[in-house]
């Protein structure tokens, strides 16, 4: 059975995110703040945490959580549980691979689906590359969709798992101009805001760029959407 | 309105009454003394015509006479007894008589006599003669002080030095022959005659100065017979009352002291019987180095001469009458003002006998005046300009501490009201500025401290909210779950759509100030603006069903540096107003036009904003408008957010209704010149 961590302050919260998760055959620790969270997971093994960002009053607990769990393991998945597009921002910007956000409120049913990929996906990367049905090649684009590992001319970009959904999306498609709809109903946001695709949009093109100057693959339609240049 | 260095200015003025002031001070002083100067200088004149008190000895009156009495002036200068006249004072008078003219001086030692003889014949002594009758020559007599009548006669063999013999009474031989070289004497000739000048020594003369002179006339040097003789005095046998100034009076003035003024006597006929003093005294202290500067130097004042033989002065006339007066003239050269006060003198039985007059200038009066007001203007002068400059300085300094508290005030906010900073010059002052500045400072810290609440109430608000919502959701979500047959329950459902709005509710209220922090973080980049327009009209026109958006632009191609996606974000807002707002099937135009700057405009037919609410409708919350679709909800929140993004490029937004009221335009300009220096093509 497979063990998830859940570190939320909210009492109500917490045990609604950990009866949806025992509901899914998970098994669920639960911690309220920082201290008893790491004291916890230094010697216990989990397999995916789930991590709100403030935890009572402290703004930056979350982050800080994260980056100590993933000096010790840097593929241990996390979802953060975030609020707003500039956190998102910056779990990006953290470069955890392995790492994906929910706005809140979060839609359970949508984290409950994502906390399954990110357990596949963590599997999958142990193992020896898939074969190509599970692979998504486009040019210099490959995207492994079992591992969630995506590689730009051969060098892997870390993209969180909602942007390598809507990469993925697009890239599927070539030269077809996907809504921003289209793109929300894969990023499971539930409540359409343009600036959180925008925002996935612009972490993508720049994680991209970071190991391809030169990217230009995803082109804005202004006016409706996005595509992925054929 | 004027200033405050103005007002000041003008207030400080007040202070030049204070020379004024110190002015007319001074004059009261000065008449003052000039009052205290007349009852002095009149008690002085009692006082000497008290001393003079029955002197009929001195002041005694010849009675009038055929024979004109010998006025004797004063002289004061030196004399060349040289037969010139050059030496002489020209107003010493000359009298004439029959076959000479005669002119009279004394000091206090000497008379001096100048004869000036008509004769067309001048025979001058033989030198072998010894009688003495036989040429031409003057003959003096007068009584010496033991009463006795002297003679003597001035001759001469040659012009030059006369020699000088007492002679006998017939005037014919000399009584010793030996010259008397304590009269001195010169003969010149000239055409038509000769002249004489004498120099004799007034101990000579009796205390009642009696002289006559008589001119010896012998035209025919061969014969030498006396052809005639010219008298001063035609009877023989008395002499010339010689009018002199008394030495004996001058004496006893010069006893009396009177530097400070000049003292005359008269006798009843206004003739000057002594004189003493005068009216240019000099300076009892040096002069300072600033009286010169200022000019107040000591000028010496021309007025009647000491050498005047008579004063008909009308003060004069009146005292002669037996009053005291006093008075004031000018002097002649109206330089100065001269104070008079006359005494009678009188007899022992009362009669006027003559009269004191003292007179004085006010001219040390006038430049004592002149120094003290000198003094006064400069210490004024000098007090003013520091009060002035002080009180400019502080007026310069108060004008400028309130220009920086008011240019503080005006930095503090920024275009939309947000205060930057609360921090005041001049905060640490003790005076009414500081507390006031002190006080404002307070108050934008209250104040900065409710608008920070106020900011960070969305996100609090957002932050607190999101936590029920989820519990909400989630516990919505486990319900459905874990009893499907709930599902479909209509309340279950009701939830479900009340938390969908409730969601949407909160993420409005809080994109606002999301927005602004993510704004400030986003970078930027160049990008065709042309372009996105003409994408996102043709997209835009493609999902509308009853709305077309009609754009036109004046260029192809415009580079744009800025963020695209919150570009289109504003558009998204600005056509989402305009399809919402606008008359059904009626087109939305859009234009852009480039000039200065870039000029953006979204016009929609449909309802007007009210003129009053136009102002605030670019601030949140604010609905001015009816929907036309009910379902639809607007916060107000998308005008804020445009305004936002457009501020953040630089960019200014103006919202109006059309000129005919048939809808509403937005215009909104952006700077052309971008920090990249990318310029129009």
């Amino acid at each position: 059975m497979e063990h998830i961590t859940v570190i939320e302050d909210d009492q109500e919260q917490s045990e609604n995110l950990c009866d949806l998760l025992r509901r899914r055959g998970y098994c669920v620790s639960v911690f309220a703040n920082k201290t008893d969270a790491l004291y916890f997971l230094e010697t216990e093994p989990t397999d995916l945490v789930l991590l709100d960002i403030i935890l009572q009053g402290e703004y930056d607990a979350g982050f800080d959580i994260a980056q100590v769990l993933l000096r010790h393991r840097a593929d241990l998945p996390i979802i953060f549980l975030t609020e707003r597009t500039q956190e998102m921002d910056q779990i990006s910007g953290l470069r955890l691979g392995a790492a994906d956000y929910m706005p809140k409120p979060i839609l359970l049913e949508v984290l409950a689906l994502k906390v399954s990929k990110l357990l596949q996906a963590a599997k999958a990367r142990k193992l020896e590359p898939s074969d190509a049905r599970d692979r998504l090649v486009q040019g210099a684009l490959e995207i492994r969709m079992d591992s969630y590992e995506v590689f730009w001319k051969g060098r892997l970009v870390s993209l969180t798992l909602t942007e390598t959904g809507i990469l993925s999306r697009l890239a599927k498609r070539p030269g077809l101009v996907l809504t921003l709809d289209q793109l929300a109903e894969q990023s499971r946001t539930g409540i359409v805001e343009k600036n959180t695709i925008a925002t996935h949009i612009k972490n993508i093109r720049r994680k991209l760029k970071s190991v391809d100057a030169e990217f230009d693959g995803i082109e804005s339609v202004y006016g409706a959407g996005y595509k992925w240049r054929a | 309105m004027a200033s405050l260095k103005l007002r000041l200015f003008l207030i400080a003025l007040l202070f030049l009454f204070l020379p004024g002031l110190a002015y007319l001070y001074l004059l009261e002083v000065q008449r003052f003394i000039i009052s205290g100067q007349k009852q002095s200088q009149l008690m002085m004149a009692e006082g000497i015509a008290a001393i003079m008190h029955g002197r009929e000895d001195l002041l005694a009156l010849h009675p009038p006479s055929q024979n004109v009495a010998l006025s004797v002036s004063p002289t004061l200068t030196p004399k060349k007894i040289d037969g010139q006249d050059s030496d002489w004072e020209a107003d010493i008078p000359q009298t004439a008589y029959n076959g000479f003219h005669l002119r009279l001086a004394e000091n206090p030692y000497y008379l001096f006599m100048w004869v000036d003889v008509s004769d067309q014949k001048v025979v001058l002594r033989h030198p072998n003669y010894l009688r003495l009758d036989t040429s031409d020559a003057l003959r003096l007599t007068f009584l010496d002080p033991q009463g006795e009548k002297k003679r003597y006669l001035l001759t001469t063999t040659h012009p030059g030095p006369v020699s000088v013999y007492e002679m006998q009474p017939d005037w014919q031989y000399a009584t010793t022959g030996q010259h008397d070289a304590n009269i001195q004497a010169a003969m010149s000739l000239r055409p038509g005659g000769y002249r004489m000048e004498i120099k004799f020594p007034k101990l000579y003369l009796s205390a009642a100065t009696e002289m006559r002179l008589t001119v010896q006339d012998v035209d025919n040097a061969k014969q030498r017979t006396l052809v005639g003789l010219q008298s001063t005095q035609n009877d023989q046998d008395r002499l010339n009352k010689l009018m002199a100034r008394s030495v004996e009076l001058e004496k006893i003035l010069s006893g009396l002291h009177h530097k400070q003024a000049q003292v005359w006597i008269v006798d009843g006929n206004g003739r000057v019987r002594a004189e003493q003093g005068g009216l240019n005294q000099t300076r009892m202290q040096p002069m300072s180095w600033w009286e010169k500067w200022l000019g107040l130097d000591w000028q010496a004042i021309e007025d009647i001469p000491s050498t005047t033989v008579t004063r008909s002065d009308a003060i004069v006339q009146k005292t002669l009458a037996g009053q005291s007066q006093m008075e004031v003239r000018k002097s002649s050269d109206h330089r100065a003002k001269i104070l008079m006060a006359a005494a009678p003198i009188q007899n022992e039985s009362g009669k006027v006998i003559g009269a004191v007059l003292i007179e004085q200038s006010n001219l040390q009066i006038l430049a004592l005046q002149k120094a003290v007001l000198s003094k006064l203007l400069v210490s004024f002068g000098v007090v003013i300009l520091i009060v002035y400059g002080v009180l400019l300085w502080f007026a310069v300094s108060l004008v400028s501490r309130i220009h920086q508290l008011k240019y503080s005030l005006q930095t503090i906010l920024d275009t939309r009201g947000r205060i930057i900073s609360q921090r005041l010059p001049s905060t640490h002052k003790k005076d009414e500025l500081g507390v006031l500045s002190r006080e404002i400072e307070l108050l934008l810290l209250k104040l900065k401290g409710y608008t920070d609440y106020l900011e960070r109430m969305p996100k609090v608000l957002r932050h607190e909210i999101h936590n029920p919502l989820n519990v909400i959701q989630s516990a919505l979500f486990n319900l459905e779950e874990s009893q499907p047959d709930l599902a479909d329950h209509k309340y279950v459902k009701s939830a479900r759509r009340g938390l969908n709005r409730l969601e949407s509710l909160v993420n409005d209220l809080t994109s606002a100030s999301s927005l602004a922090d993510a704004l400030q973080l986003e970078e930027k980049e160049s990008f065709d603006v042309c372009h996105l327009l003409a994408t996102y009209v043709e997209h835009l026109n493609l999902r509308l069903a009853h709305h077309r958006i009609r754009l036109h632009m004046d260029v192809k191609q415009l580079p744009f540096y800025g963020n695209d996606h919150r570009i289109e974000q504003m558009l998204d807002k600005l056509l989402d107003n305009a399809v919402s707002f606008a008359t059904p099937d009626s087109d939305i135009l859009m234009t852009l036009t480039v000039g200065q700057d870039i000029t953006l405009c979204i016009s929609n037919e449909g309802p007007t904003i009210p003129e009053e609410m136009l102002p605030s409708v670019l601030e949140p919350m604010v609905r001015v408008r009816t929907l036309q679709k009910s379902d639809e909800l607007h916060l107000g929140i998308g005008l804020y957010v445009v305004q936002q993004i457009v501020e953040n490029h630089h960019g200014q937004v103006w919202i109006a209704n059309r000129p005919d009221q048939s809808g509403v335009i937005v215009q909104i300009r952006f700077p052309r010149e971008t920090p990249l220096g990318v310029s129009l093509k």
